[in-house]
């Protein structure tokens, strides 16, 4: 009997407990929570997994987007709209601008591409313009020159004196109408006739002056205009009024003496700019008073690939393809004093 | 053994005797089951942790499908991007030989059919003469731009952008990308074209959205590069 016990409770066990020879017992409860906390260990481990993934996310959805994205948490919404709460983006518009190069291009070099029109190799350098000051020979405090400016308020006007009109017409310089000194006085005379001008925006400037050839009057060879700032020294120069002035010429055609090399003038400096009644001893011929201007000089460097085409002396045996020849350069560009 | 004994030791052991029936054991000595309390606070440990397991998976899966989507999203939107900005370039891109107007890109332009098309021209031949021939060219190759309007259009999953470059009659065509929903070509000026390219990626919806995911790429381009 004890034999046929024994042999069903073997029957009875695991194999385990069988191969230990003793019954099985459950899991204590401690065991239990261990297991637990170790398994939790486990999962907390998968945390850097998911913060990774959530920082991936992040310049995946900016992309595109030139990195400009909000997100407000308050609401839930994560795309679909350009603006507003929730996840937006900013919808850029990207320009393609192939290279001007043409070897550039055979090579297969793409295009730029950028936020803006950038027209690659064919912008030139810009700068800030500044702004053309015209003084003409009226004594009004309207924008006689057209400048959109109140002569009055910009430039000043003429101090016509005793000079006369010589014509009628358009006032804006270079046109119609202009002074001159009515008589012809065997002696010096001490009228001049003045240009008033204050500089709003600092820069480098060239002064300018015209006047009219086809009056039908002897002009001097020799008319002095002295440009004073700020009421210095005044600084003479010479100007021969019987060549027309061809130095510069504006939109409207009319041509422009060059009184002085460009010159530093800070924000709010007075010119001055007088035209002596008479030549020095000359009394025989006429000093004409019209317009006077201030130009913003640039220096304006422009750099368009420098192709030289065909040059001699060269053995180009590349099926007769241009020979691109790049320079150096160098520029002298004036010091702001 | 005889039957007798047998019997009484199945009273001992709690367990189903072959024939399936359970019987009670009430001997000292044998195993005792688990408490009351036991049971509870162990299935109080197992729901526990099931939540946290599902919060777990939850919040991991969801960043990882979502960045998977994303990642195939963009990765349509660079392929497609890639070959416009290859194909403007303003060579043709696979005609590596001959010299520089060989190949060059004269012009692009914009056809309505079924949808926008966009047109490229490349001066082919051993003498280039510049001039854009479109229709039926000989000499010159053309490239064409556009949203294949017959794929799974019901769905609206997996539309591609195709490119097809037609060389003396004979058309090649390539997938350039997929998830393209619409490609619409106007002209931002009178020298350039606006490209608007749609992305849309069906597979997944983000949390709270109800919208797939999508992108819209804007690219402006010169008629005459």
């Amino acid at each position: 009997m004890k034999a046929a016990v024994g042999q069903n409770e073997r029957l009875c066990m695991s194999p385990r407990s069988r191969r230990a020879g003793r019954p099985s017992r459950g899991f204590t409860f401690l065991e239990l929570i261990v297991s637990l906390v170790v398994f939790s260990v486990a999962v907390a481990g998968l945390f850097p997994l998911l913060v990774i993934l959530s920082r991936e996310l992040q310049p995946l959805e900016k992309k595109a987007t030139d990195g400009v994205v909000t997100y407000d948490c308050r609401s839930p919404a994560r795309d679909g709209a350009t603006t507003g709460t929730g996840l937006s983006y900013v919808q850029h518009t990207w320009y393609l601008t192939p290279f001007n190069e043409p070897w550039a291009r055979k090579l297969g070099a793409g295009v730029q591409i950028a936020l803006t029109d950038t027209s690659f190799n064919s912008a030139s350098p810009t700068s800030t313009a500044l702004p053309v000051v015209t003084s003409d020979d009226d004594d009004d405090t309207t924008d006689a020159d057209g400048d959109g400016l109140e002569d009055y308020t910009q430039v000043g006007n003429i101090d016509t004196g005793p000079w006369s009109l010589g014509a009628t017409g358009s006032s804006i310089a270079g046109r119609d109408d202009y002074h001159y000194y009515p008589s012809l006085p065997t002696a010096k005379t001490p009228g001049y006739a003045y240009w008033y001008f204050t500089v709003t925006k600092a820069g480098w400037y060239v002064i300018e002056a015209t006047w009219p050839t086809s009056t039908g009057l002897t002009l001097a060879t020799d008319a002095q205009f002295g440009i004073s700032i700020n009421s210095g020294t005044e600084t003479v120069v010479s100007i021969n009024q019987q060549v027309a002035p061809g130095d510069e010429q504006d939109s409207a055609g009319t041509g422009w003496a060059k009184l002085a090399e460009p010159v530093y003038l800070a924000a709010a400096t007075r010119v001055t700019v007088s035209l002596h009644a008479r030549p020095s001893d000359d009394t025989t011929s006429y000093v004409l008073a019209d317009g006077v201007r201030l130009v913003g000089a640039e220096n304006t460097v422009r750099l368009d690939g420098a192709v030289l085409r065909s040059l001699s002396g060269v053995n180009n045996n590349s099926n007769n393809e241009d020979i691109t020849v790049r320079t150096a350069i160098s520029i002298n560009l004036p010091q702001v004093p | 053994m005889t039957h007798a004994s047998l019997a009484i030791h199945d009273l001992r052991c709690r367990r189903r005797s072959p024939d399936g029936v359970r019987r009670r054991s009430t001997s000292r000595g044998m195993r005792r089951g688990f408490t009351l309390i036991e049971v509870m606070l162990a299935s109080g440990l197992t729901v526990f942790l099931a939540i946290v397991l599902s919060t777990a998976w939850v919040a991991l899966s969801r960043p990882t499908a979502e960045l998977i989507a994303w990642s195939q999203l963009f990765q349509e939107v660079d392929m497609a991007v890639a070959s416009l900005a290859r194909d403007l370039g303003g060579s043709l891109p696979d005609n590596g030989l001959g010299g520089k107007t060989q190949g060059r890109l004269l012009a692009c332009k914009r056809v309505s059919d079924s949808g926008d098309h966009l047109w490229l021209c490349y001066d082919g031949g051993t003498s280039p003469d510049g001039v854009a021939v479109w229709s039926s060219p000989t000499d010159d190759t053309t490239v064409e731009y556009y949203v294949d309007p017959t794929t799974d259009s019901t769905s609206n999953r997996y539309q591609r952008l195709l490119r097809v470059k037609h060389v003396g009659g004979v058309a090649t065509t390539f997938t350039v990308a997929r998830y393209v929903t619409s490609m619409n070509i106007t002209e931002s000026s009178s020298s350039t074209l606006r490209i608007e390219l749609n992305f849309q990626f069906n597979g997944f919806i983000p949390k709270g959205s109800g919208t797939p995911l999508s992108r819209q790429c804007i690219l402006i381009v010169k008629k005459t590069p």
